[in-house]
């Protein structure tokens, strides 16, 4: 029936305390991606971003109760409706994952040599030396020189770079059809962030993998991506191709993001734009658009009902009334 | 690496200084003297006057430290008043037994505390992490004396598996040398199981937290691996660094379950020592036994390079 490779339906993903009491991250969202496409997704801290590539994969329910609804097809399955033992199967096969801190992401008493062994050995019965001329050649894939020579090594001998790249490599181990790259660029300084973007770009095109890019930085996210979800508060308020989410945002807390971008060229500005007021916490969204309190132009019907996602034009959606109305500047 | 430990072997000698004048020091404070427990009640002060000439005892306390020092430098720790021999002899007799309990002890506490700590971290906040901690929790509550009693009846004397007491050494064959030892290495390491299963458990559920982890769970590595290869391991220093606690204190603690079951150890000397105030024996097992605790902290510390590269790092720097 979906043609995509990953097709999110309706996905809301909730945390359940001790008490028995769920708190939603994640609320409706809908995406997909398609083979060999980039895709991302912005937003600022505690978006629920993060809580959503994580879920793609289930990984957090092995630390935390979580309730789903919806469903998160990859391939034509719904991976909510896998027993969570065999996940295992489709981690590091199908969807391989790569994380923020490539520092406290690798083990740091395993050498990064039988890390990235451990990883080809996770799915394929392969013997000790193939498994370790296979890690050789992925270390040497995503650009880690004399890779023989930093095999022993353990990951506080690498840099920031280094060390992400090797959490690629271990990513790269089985072959996978999609990689969730969740902010993985946010700690590496600005030179090694665009190699490691390049990387990313290379490996998307030459193995024809897919990635889903989670960040909270427009600039990265629209330089690497093809479409771009803006996230706010557990919801998606806006999808756009990424040239068209700096040139004609529809949603104003798009809009809002964009205009708090320090301008690179012309004049010196003295004050930077922003976005009145604070992201709520998620025991206290407001009703109607979660936006409106922090949002200029709301009127009685933003604070009151939620707005559907609105299709602005054949690809572009937003979940704002403006839209509706026809008062958008991306219209 | 080697810079370090013989940097951590250096440090050690001031330690140990400090120690051999703390233990000939509270030997001399404590009341009663050697000569009245060797003559009896009714020795005379003249008797007892000769007997403390004879044994050096009337000299002033420094020029006795000095002559005593001298002595264990050179490897020779005196002869005990009452048993005729040197002292480093009656130590190395008494040792055997006490190590032969302390590792088979150690040995069953690890069996029983790390798959315990690791169950209840990875089950923690369920009904199995709950009847863990509270047999965990009397484990260190009940005396160690009263589950060597509790032991002593069910096993040797009611079941009769296993000899009420006594000890046979090694030279007589391994099975007998386990058979005597089993129950009170099996109440020693009950006891001792008891703490390193709490710390077991602690490390580990802090463990599961770490990224790395979740990265190993990312990789598709099976869920057996991903707490062996990778939370176990991380959470390794503070369990190593108790079971160095636990063996010193197996080492020092078995007095009284040496004397319940008659095993001729460190502790039955010292204790027997102790009566008769014979005071070189109890400097030298006071002063062995310290050794052996320093000893055992720097075994830890090295250890540590073992199961952490960025120890080896501290070490060096």
């Amino acid at each position: 029936m979906s043609e995509h490779l990953l097709d999110v339906r309706d996905l809301c993903i909730s945390f359940v305390g001790r008490d028995g009491n769920a708190l939603e991250a994640v609320n409706k969202l809908n995406l997909h991606i398609d083979a060999g496409e980039i895709v991302g997704v912005v937003g600022e801290s505690g978006c629920g971003k993060s809580v959503f590539a994580q879920s793609v994969m289930r990984l957090l329910e092995h630390e935390q109760k979580m309730a789903y609804e919806g469903q998160i097809v990859f391939d034509g399955e719904d991976l909510l409706a896998r027993p969570l033992k065999t996940m295992r199967k489709v981690r590091g096969c199908d969807i391989a994952m790569i994380f923020q801190d490539p520092l406290s992401s690798l083990n740091p008493v395993m050498t990064v040599g039988a890390q990235v062994v451990e990883a080809v050995r996770a799915h394929r019965k392969v013997g000790r030396r193939e498994a370790r001329n296979e890690a050789l050649s992925l270390l040497e894939r995503v650009g880690i020189r004399d890779a023989a020579a930093r095999f022993d090594m353990y990951p506080s001998d690498f840099s920031g770079g280094m060390r992400q790249r090797v959490m690629i490599a271990m990513a790269l181990a089985g072959h996978p059809r999609l990689l969730i790259a969740d902010e993985p660029t946010t700690a590496l300084d600005t030179t090694t962030q665009k190699q490691i973007l390049d990387l990313l770009r290379d490996l998307n095109s030459s193995e024809g993998m897919a990635v889903l890019f989670i960040s909270h930085d427009l600039g990265v996210v629209t330089s690497i991506c093809s479409r771009v979800h803006v996230m706010y508060l557990g919801q998606i308020v806006e999808e756009i191709d990424a040239c068209g989410l700096m040139e004609r945002p529809s949603h104003p807390y798009a809009q809002g993001l964009i205009a708090s971008i320090p301008p690179l060229e012309g004049e010196r500005v003295d004050t930077l734009a922003d976005i009145p007021g604070t992201v709520p916490p998620l025991t206290a969204i407001p009703c109607g658009c979660r936006f409106a309190p922090r949002c200029a132009r709301a009127d009685e019907r933003c604070r009151a009902q939620e707005p559907p996602l609105f299709a602005v034009n054949a690809c572009d959606r937003s979940k704002c009334w403006l839209v509706e109305k026809g008062e958008c500047h991306g219209c | 690496m080697l810079k370090y430990t013989l940097k951590r072997i250096g440090a050690m000698v001031p330690v140990m200084l400090i120690i051999s004048v703390v233990v000939f020091l509270i030997i001399y404070l404590t009341p009663g003297d050697p000569a009245s427990s060797m003559l009896g009640m009714e020795a005379s002060a003249d008797q007892i006057e000769r007997v403390n000439d004879s044994l050096g005892l009337n000299e002033p306390l420094p020029q006795r430290y000095v002559e005593w020092m001298g002595g264990v430098l050179t490897g020779d720790l005196g002869d005990s008043y009452f048993m005729r021999q040197p002292v480093t002899q009656a130590i190395a007799e008494h040792f055997g037994p006490t190590l032969s309990l302390a590792l088979l002890a150690q040995l069953i506490a690890l069996l029983i505390a790390l798959p315990c700590g690791v169950v209840a971290a990875l089950k923690h906040g369920s009904r199995t992490d709950a009847v863990l901690r509270v047999v965990a929790l009397l484990g260190v509550a009940i005396p160690g004396f009263l589950m060597a009693l509790m032991l002593m009846w069910l096993f040797a004397v009611t079941l009769r598996v296993f000899p009420v007491a006594g000890y046979a050494p090694l030279s007589k064959g391994w099975f007998s040398h386990l058979r005597y030892l089993a129950l009170p290495a099996i109440s020693l390491g009950c006891v001792q199981a008891a703490l390193l299963m709490r710390m077991t458990r602690a490390s580990v559920i802090e463990a599961m937290q770490l990224d790395c982890v979740k990265t190993a769970r990312a990789k598709g590595v099976s869920e057996v691996r991903v707490v062996l290869a990778h939370a176990l391991r991380n959470a390794a220093l503070p369990i190593l660094t108790s079971v160095g606690y636990s063996f010193g204190a197996l080492i020092t603690g078995a007095v009284v379950t040496e004397a319940i079951f008659n095993i001729p150890g460190l502790g039955q000397l010292v204790t027997s020592s102790i009566e008769r105030r014979d005071y070189p024996v109890i400097q030298g097992v006071l002063l062995v036994v310290a050794l052996l605790n320093s000893v055992i902290n720097l075994a830890v510390d090295l250890a540590y390079g073992a199961f952490d590269p960025r120890a080896r790092k501290w070490g060096d720097s």
